[in-house]
C-alpha cells in the first residue's frame, strides 16, 4: 500500500527523514518495498502485514510512527454541524445477515455541489496512486486513505422506496458495477449485497453500482460507511476476480469505533467544499456495539518468551503508547490491558509481548548460543515400514537413518559419474499416457496445462532433462530421487524413487550393458552383492524384450531396460543416441542396505587362473553358464568367473551361434592349489559345459 | 690361462665397460658356462686332491672379486644412465589429462546438506513429511482457517480427490505442517528440522518457481525464547556464510508463530531476509493437544532455492528444474 510522507506529517510531528522512517518500519512494523522521493513528496509502497488492518491508513501508520519516534500526534476534526432534519426521514435501513454485516451506518448529506475537488485534495489522492473524479467520490476516497474505513456515496433519488437491504445475492441477480466499463457482474448466493427495494445497488465492500452512482445533478448524498466480515469480502472479491481499495481494507480488517468518525469527517469535508448541510443523525443499523477486551500479560512471562530484560517501565510506555493510558493497569507484575476493537489482532498474552518487544526493538535481543552438550539427544522412534504409509496414516516418514542412507546413495551415483537432477514433479497428460501410468493423481488448478499431473514414476522427468542434453552432450548420466504419487482407488500413495539414465551413441545394446555395469558397481558399493539381473518384460516402460528386474533376496527392488519404443513414438522423440533407464523403489533399496558389510578374510594362498572359450547357441544366456559353473564348484574354490570376450553373427562363426570366453579363477582360503585338482575341475565345468548346454569348447 | 691372468683380464674389461648391455656380456664371458673361469675349474679334475682343494679356494676367491667388481661397477653405470634420463627425458605437462568422467549432485542438494550439518550439531534432527498434505495439516492446524488473507500469500494447488471424503488435499505450500505431524506423536523436549520439496501454483519467472525447497525447524522445551532462536540462526549463518555474520529480526507475522519476526542477514555488505521466524502460536500447541502455555518453543522457515542462489550467485531459480548439465557439471 503506497503511503504518502507529507500526508503523515500531516497526523504527527515527524522530524525524521523519509529514509529514517523507512528504515524503522521495515523493522518494527512492516516491510518497506519502496521509496520515491520527488521534489515535494516521498510516497512509500509499504506491504501491511495481514494482522495489521489498522495501519491500513495515514492516520494508523502515522500513530505507529508517534509510537517509534515518541512524536505527538495531531487531531483530525471530525466534528460536524448538522441541520435540524432527521435523516432517518429520509431513509430506511434493513440489515439481514447482521453476522456478516456487524455495522451498516450512513449520512445523508442535501444541497452540496458537485463539483470537481479542490488542488489539495487531488494532490493527496493523486500521490497515493489514484485519479480524481468529482468532490464526492474524492473525499471518499481521502477519508478511507485518511482513517481506513471504505466509505461509499449513493444519489439518494435513486434508490427505489428509499430503502436499504443488507442481504445475500438472489439466483440470477446481476449488478453494473461502478468502473468505466459499466461491466455487468453476476452475483451468486453466498455473496453479500447492498440492494434497495427493487435489486442489488451495491456489491458489500467491493464496489458500488453505476445506476445508483453520484453524479453532478445529484441532489441527496447518502454516504455508506459499513463494516463487513472479513472473510466473507475476502471470498467474494476473490470469486469475482476484483480486488479493490475497500476489499482489501474489509479483508484485513476494519475498525466499527472508526465509522462514524470517517462518515462525520466525509461530510464535513463535502459541505466545507461544495456546500450544502448535514442532515441530523446517522441512519444505521449496529445492534451490537463492539467492545473492548481484556488481554493480561505477567512481565515474568514477556521476559521469558523474548529473552528481553526490558525495565517494565519503558514496557508499560509501550503499552500506553499503543493502547492510551487509562487502558493500562499494573498490578503483581502483571499488565491489564483493555483493548479497544480497533487492534482487533491483540488477543492473546503473546500479542501483548509482540507489541512491546518489535517497538523496544528485535536489536535488544542478546542471542543465548545453544548448549548443545546439555541436551540429551533423542532418538525417536518411528513406525516400522514410514515411507510405504498412505497419507491417511498421517505418519512420519523419514528418519535420520533413510536421510543418511540417501546420501551414500546419491554420493555413490556420483562417483560413477551420473549428474543429480531435480525435475517437476508435475506431467502433462500426453506423458502420463505415452508411460501408461493409467489412473494418475491430478492437480485440479495446474499452473499450466502441461503441468496437470503428478508423476507415478521419475522417468518423463529425466526424459526430458535427456532430450535437452543430448543437443550438447554425447554421452552423460543422469539420476534423481524423489517422491512419486499413484492413484490406488480413492486412495492416494507417494512413495520415494531413485531413477536414473544413461545416454551415449554407442549401440543400444551397448548402452545397456554399460549402464548395467554402472548399477552393478553401485550395488556393489553399497555392499549389496547378492543381487541378481532377472528378465523382465512386463515393465510398460521399458522394452519387453530389453528389460531386467533387479533383485535381493528373490525380491524385485528396481528395473532396468531400454526404453519402449511405443513411448518414443508416442512423445515423437527424435534421439541423438540410445538411453537406457533405471529405477528403485528407494524404500526398498534403504532397507536392503540396513546390514552392515562384512569383511571376508584375504586368502593367504595363490590363485590359477584357467581360461575356457566355448561355442554356444545363441539361445543359451551368460547366466546359464555361469550356472553350470557354479554347480559344478561344489568345495567352494572357484572365486570368480570372469566373462572377458563374446562375440556373435560372425561370419567365422556358425550360424546362430555364440563364442563366449572367460576366466575361471580358483583359490582357496585353506590351502595352496594343485595342478591336478585344478584341471579336474576344470575338465568337469567343460564337460557340464557340453552335455547341458551342447557348448563345443573351442 | 692362469688365475691371475682371468682375474686381471676381468677387472680390466669391466672397468672399461660402457654400458650395461657390455657389462652383461663381461659377466658371461667371465663366469658363464663358456668362460676361462670354468675352463680352470674344468681343468682341475686332473689334479690331485690337495692341489684341487687350493686351487678352487683361489678360484672362488676370483670369482668373489670378480663379481664384486661387476656389481660395483653395474651400480655405477645404472646410476650414470638414470642421471642421462634425468637430465635429458622431459614430458610436455601442458598436454590434457586423460579425461575422467565426473558425476555432480544438486546445488540444492549441496545446500541442503550443509544446513543439515550445522544444524545437526546442534542436536537437530532431521526429517521429512509428505509433499501431498491435507488442508488440516497444511492450514487449520497451523492457526490459517480458511478465508484468512494468510492464504493469498501461499497459492495453493489442490489435489483431485477420487472419494467423496471431505478433507481436501493440496500440495504443501510449506514444511510447517512437519511440526504438526512431528508434536502430534511426540512430546517435548525436542529439537528438529524437517527439509523437503514444497509448491505454490504461481507462474514462474527469474525468482519464482512453482516448486521449491524449504527447511523446517522446530525447538520446543520449558523455557525457549527468542534469544535462544537468535542464538541459533546466528550460528547456523556464521557456520553457513561465514564466522561473525550478523543476524537481526524485523517485525512480521505468521499465524503460526506468536511473536513472528522476519530474519535478516548481512551477506557480501547488503541486508537481505532470508527466513521467517518466531515463537510457536499457543493455537498451534492446542491443536496438537498440549496444554497451552505449558511449552514454549521457536519455529522458522527458510528457503532453500534462495540460499542456494546467494550462495552459488545463480541469477535464475529455473536452471534448478531444468537438468541442464551445463549448468550441474558446475557443482
Amino acid at each position: 500500500m503506497k503511503f504518502s510522507y507529507n500526508w503523515l506529517k500531516d497526523y504527527v510531528g515527524l522530524k525524521e527523514t523519509p529514509q529514517t522512517v523507512a528504515e524503522a518500519l521495515t523493522i518494527r512494523t512492516a516491510e518497506v518495498d519502496d521509496s520515491k522521493t520527488t521534489e515535494e513528496d516521498t510516497i512509500f509502497d509499504i506491504d501491511i502485514l495481514p494482522n495489521r488492518g489498522d495501519l491500513m491508513s495515514h492516520q494508523g501508520l502515522a500513530r505507529e510512527l508517534g509510537l517509534i519516534f515518541k512524536a505527538k500526534l495531531k487531531n483530525i476534526d471530525t466534528r460536524v454541524e448538522e441541520s435540524d432534519q432527521s435523516a432517518e426521514d429520509l431513509l430506511k435501513i434493513e440489515v439481514k445477515e447482521k453476522d456478516l454485516c456487524p455495522r451498516y451506518a450512513t449520512r445523508i448529506i442535501q444541497g452540496a455541489k458537485i463539483g470537481p475537488a479542490p488542488d489539495w485534495l487531488k494532490v493527496r489522492l493523486e500521490s497515493v496512486g489514484l485519479r480524481s473524479i468529482n468532490l464526492v467520490v474524492d473525499v471518499t476516497n481521502f477519508v478511507m486513505l485518511e482513517l481506513g474505513q471504505p466509505l461509499h456515496a449513493f444519489d439518494l433519488e435513486k434508490i427505489a422506496d428509499r430503502k436499504i437491504i443488507v442481504r445475500f445475492a438472489k439466483k440470477g441477480e446481476r449488478i453494473k458495477i461502478l468502473d468505466e466499463q459499466k461491466t455487468a457482474v453476476a452475483l451468486s448466493e453466498e455473496m453479500l449485497i447492498i440492494a434497495d427495494a427493487k435489486e442489488p445497488i451495491a456489491i458489500a465492500g467491493i464496489k458500488g453500482g453505476w445506476d445508483t452512482g453520484v453524479t453532478q445533478k445529484t441532489q441527496t448524498i447518502v454516504l455508506e460507511g459499513a463494516v463487513f466480515d472479513r472473510a466473507s469480502v475476502r471470498a467474494t472479491a476473490k470469486n469475482l476476480d476484483l480486488r479493490t481499495d475497500a476489499s482489501m481494507r474489509f479483508s484485513y480488517g476494519v475498525n466499527p469505533d472508526m465509522t462514524e468518525k470517517a462518515l462525520n469527517r466525509a461530510a464535513k469535508l463535502i459541505v466545507e467544499l461544495g456546500g450544502g448541510q448535514v442532515l441530523r443523525g446517522l441512519v444505521e443499523s449496529y445492534p451490537a456495539p463492539a467492545k473492548s477486551w481484556l488481554v493480561r500479560l505477567d512481565f515474568e512471562y514477556f521476559k521469558s518468551l523474548t529473552g528481553i530484560d526490558i525495565p517494565i517501565k519503558e514496557a508499560t510506555g509501550i503499552l500506553e503508547g499503543l493502547f492510551g493510558s487509562e487502558q493500562i493497569k499494573f498490578s503483581d507484575q502483571t499488565w491489564e490491558v483493555l483493548v479497544t476493537p480497533e487492534r482487533s489482532d491483540i488477543q492473546t498474552p503473546e500479542d501483548l509481548i509482540e507489541e512491546i518487544a518489535r517497538i523496544y526493538g528485535y536489536d535488544e535481543i542478546k542471542s543465548r548460543p545453544p548448549v548443545v552438550s546439555l541436551y540429551q539427544e533423542k532418538k525417536f522412534a518411528w513406525q516400522e515400514e514410514p515411507m510405504r504409509a498412505s497419507l491417511k496414516d498421517g505418519d512420519l516418514w523419514d528418519t535420520r537413518d533413510t536421510i543418511q542412507a540417501t546420501q551414500r546413495i546419491k554420493d555413490s551415483l556420483k562417483l560413477l559419474g551420473l549428474s543429480e537432477i531435480y525435475s517437476y514433479s508435475f506431467i502433462s497428460d500426453q506423458e502420463r499416457n505415452a508411460f501408461r501410468f493409467g489412473q494418475s493423481v491430478a492437480v485440479i488448478n495446474p499452473v499450466a496445462e502441461q503441468y496437470k499431473f503428478l508423476r507415478a514414476n521419475l522417468l518423463p522427468g529425466l526424459l526430458r532433462a535427456a532430450l535437452e542434453n543430448q543437443k550438447n552432450f554425447k554421452e552423460f548420466g543422469l539420476f534423481e530421487i524423489g517422491r512419486v504419487f499413484k492413484q490406488e482407488g480413492t486412495e492416494i500413495k507417494e512413495k520415494r524413487e531413485l531413477a536414473g539414465l544413461f545416454f551415449s551413441s554407442q549401440s543400444e545394446q551397448e548402452v545397456f550393458f554399460t549402464l548395467k555395469g554402472y548399477l552393478e558397481a553401485f550395488l556393489e558399493q553399497l555392499g549389496l552383492a547378492d543381487y541378481q539381473f532377472e528378465e523382465g518384460g512386463l515393465a510398460p516402460s521399458f522394452h519387453p524384450g530389453k528389460h531386467a528386474l533387479i533383485q535381493i533376496n528373490g525380491q524385485s527392488i528396481g528395473e532396468q531396460g531400454i526404453l519402449n519404443p511405443k513411448i518414443i513414438l508416442a512423445l515423437n522423440i527424435k534421439q541423438k543416441g540410445n538411453f537406457a533407464l533405471f529405477r528403485f523403489d528407494l524404500s526398498r533399496l534403504i532397507d536392503e542396505l540396513k546390514d552392515e558389510v562384512e569383511f571376508q578374510p584375504l586368502s593367504r594362498y595363490p590363485a590359477v587362473t584357467r581360461d575356457i572359450a566355448v561355442l554356444v547357441d545363441n539361445s543359451i544366456r551368460v547366466a546359464d553358464i555361469l550356472n553350470q559353473i557354479q554347480a559344478v564348484d561344489q568345495e567352494g574354490i572357484i572365486e570368480d568367473v570372469d566373462v572377458f570376450d563374446i562375440f556373435e553373427d560372425n561370419p567365422n562363426l556358425e550360424m546362430g551361434k555364440k563364442s563366449v570366453a572367460f576366466h575361471v579363477i580358483y583359490r582357496s582360503s585353506e590351502r595352496t592349489l594343485t595342478d591336478v585338482e585344478v584341471r579336474e575341475l576344470d575338465k568337469e565345468i567343460k564337460t557340464a559345459l557340453e552335455a547341458n548346454l551342447q557348448a563345443q569348447i573351442r | 690361462m692362469g688365475l691371475a691372468e682371468i682375474k686381471n683380464n676381468g677387472l680390466q674389461e669391466i672397468a672399461q665397460a660402457k654400458d650395461l648391455k657390455a657389462l652383461a656380456s663381461i659377466r658371461v664371458a667371465l663366469l658363464g658356462r663358456k668362460s676361462e673361469m670354468t675352463r680352470f675349474l674344468r681343468s682341475l679334475s686332473q689334479r690331485t686332491e690337495s692341489e684341487r682343494r687350493l686351487a678352487g679356494e683361489e678360484a672362488n676367491q676370483v670369482k668373489a672379486q670378480v663379481s664384486k667388481a661387476l656389481e660395483i661397477k653395474k651400480q655405477e653405470l645404472l646410476e650414470e644412465a638414470t642421471q642421462t634420463a634425468v637430465a635429458s627425458e622431459k614430458i610436455d605437462i601442458s598436454q590434457p589429462g586423460q579425461k575422467v568422467v565426473r558425476g555432480h549432485l544438486h546445488p540444492i542438494t549441496l545446500v541442503r546438506r550443509d544446513v543439515e550439518r550445522i544444524f545437526s550439531s546442534m542436536g537437530f534432527q532431521s526429517l521429512e513429511g509428505p509433499e501431498i498434505e491435507t488442508e488440516w495439516y497444511n492450514f487449520d492446524a497451523l492457526n490459517i482457517p480458511r478465508n484468512h488473507p494468510a492464504r493469498d500469500l501461499q497459492d495453493t494447488f489442490w489435489i483431485e480427490r477420487k472419494s467423496d471424503s471431505h478433507d481436501s488435499y493440496l500440495l504443501r505450500t510449506h514444511t510447517s505442517p512437519m511440526q504438526i505431524r512431528f508434536m502430534e506423536k511426540h512430546e517435548p523436549p525436542f529439537r528438529i528440522i524437517s527439509p523437503g520439496r514444497v509448491f505454490r501454483n504461481e507462474a514462474t519467472d527469474m525468482t519464482h518457481e512453482f516448486q521449491l525447497h524449504q527447511v523446517e525447524g522446530l525447538m520446543v522445551d520449558r523455557d525457549i525464547s527468542l534469544a535462544h532462536l537468535k542464538g541459533v540462526l546466528e550460528f547456523f549463518f556464521s557456520e553457513f556464510i561465514g564466522s561473525g555474520t550478523p543476524v537481526k529480526f524485523s517485525a512480521d507475522y505468521f499465524p503460526f508463530t506468536e511473536p513472528s519476526v522476519g530474519v535478516h542477514v548481512n551477506w557480501k555488505g547488503k541486508w537481505l531476509e532470508v527466513a521467517g521466524a518466531g515463537m510457536v502460536n499457543q493455537n498451534v500447541f492446542k491443536a496438537v493437544d498440549y496444554v497451552p502455555r505449558d511449552w514454549q518453543g521457536f519455529a522458522f522457515g527458510m528457503g532453500l532455492d534462495r540460499l542456494t542462489m546467494l550462495r552459488y550467485g545463480i541469477d535464475d531459480i529455473r536452471h534448478f528444474t531444468q537438468g541442464d548439465l551445463r549448468f550441474l557439471k558446475q557443482f
